[in-house]
């Protein structure tokens, strides 16, 4: 398994996702829906709005996990990251960084992941909001185009959040 | 490809209150290059809209039922600056027999039914590049209802 990189800025991308002051608080509808709309719009189990922190994976909403954080270098979403466009992963169990990650070996046997990277009006990446499946999936342009405007939406309740506070 | 949809006078009301649809339609549209969009939370917006801006194609909301087919009645009536026999999806909760008379008569494009996906809508969007659109500017008869 290939640990989670971490990104050159780390150390900045990190106080502006604390700088957020989301980290820990309690679920919120106007993320709730936005994961629940992407789970259904993909017809997929889980979908998350996912912060990824120094050590840690944390859900501010998620949909169909039984955990609201994972290990930083177990995560997906560490990997997605790393750059602005959208990461997917077709078939985890077919993929070298992912095949033997025990979120893949055992629950909950992520096969399909795909990461749409929140990059902050500031430029730095604090998360993805994901979707993942048990099967193996492919995603299409309208796909890609489907979650990148939903990004767009946990972007715009983010730095709604930052702006007001 | 269909220069109309890439002309700059193409252009699409996305008339619909649920703001993640809305949005999530908007921005698909734009980011798949397929019309300039145009958006409205109510029918109020969207008449006022409609008023003033000539569009090639509407999806329409029926989550305000009466107000919503009023609305379309006066488009295919010509009373905006659209043609009255732009394409029309419309987007509804439910439909029942009365209903779906009711936009047959009005020459609705496609009913899709809560739970949609946003992919339906885009691709029946999409499917609007194989065919010609009317233009935007009003002039042509109103379409038989």
């Amino acid at each position: 398994m290939m640990k989670a990189p971490r990104p050159g800025n780390d150390v900045e991308r990190l106080h502006a996702l604390r700088a957020l002051l989301l980290l820990d608080t309690p679920p919120e509808e106007r993320f709730d829906r936005i994961a629940a709309f992407a789970a259904s719009e993909f017809n997929v189990p889980m979908a998350m709005v996912s912060l990824v922190d120094e050590n840690r994976q944390w859900f501010k909403a998620q949909v169909g996990l039984p955990f609201c954080e994972t290990e930083r270098d177990l995560s997906f979403c560490g990997h997605a990251i790393m750059a602005p466009a959208t990461m997917v992963v077709t078939d985890a169990t077919r993929d070298p960084r992912f095949a033997d990650n025990p979120l893949v070996t055992g629950e909950p046997h992520v096969r399909f992941y795909a990461g749409a990277p929140l990059r902050l009006a500031t430029g730095e990446i604090v998360g993805t909001l994901c979707i993942m499946d048990t099967q193996p999936r492919q995603m299409d342009r309208v796909d890609l185009a489907i979650l990148g405007a939903l990004r767009a939406l946990v972007l715009e309740e983010l730095q709604r959040r930052e702006a007001a506070t | 490809m269909n220069p109309l949809l890439h002309s700059p006078t193409h252009s699409i009301l996305v008339l619909e209150p649920d703001a993640v649809v809305r949005s999530t339609v908007a921005s698909v549209v734009r980011e798949l290059d397929l019309a300039q969009v145009h958006q409205a939370a109510s029918v109020p917006l969207g008449t006022q809209l409609l008023a003033e801006t000539a569009v090639n194609a509407l999806v329409l909301s029926l989550a305000d039922n009466d107000a919503a087919l009023d609305l379309l009645t006066r488009l295919r009536a010509g009373e905006f600056p659209s043609k009255a026999d732009i394409p029309v999806v419309v987007l509804a909760p439910a439909c029942d027999g009365p209903l779906a008379l009711r936009l047959k008569q009005l020459e609705v494009l496609r009913l899709l039914l809560t739970p949609f996906k946003i992919r339906d809508v885009v691709q029946t969007l999409e499917a609007l590049k194989a065919e010609p659109l009317p233009e935007a500017a009003s002039g042509s008869s109103p379409a038989q209802t």
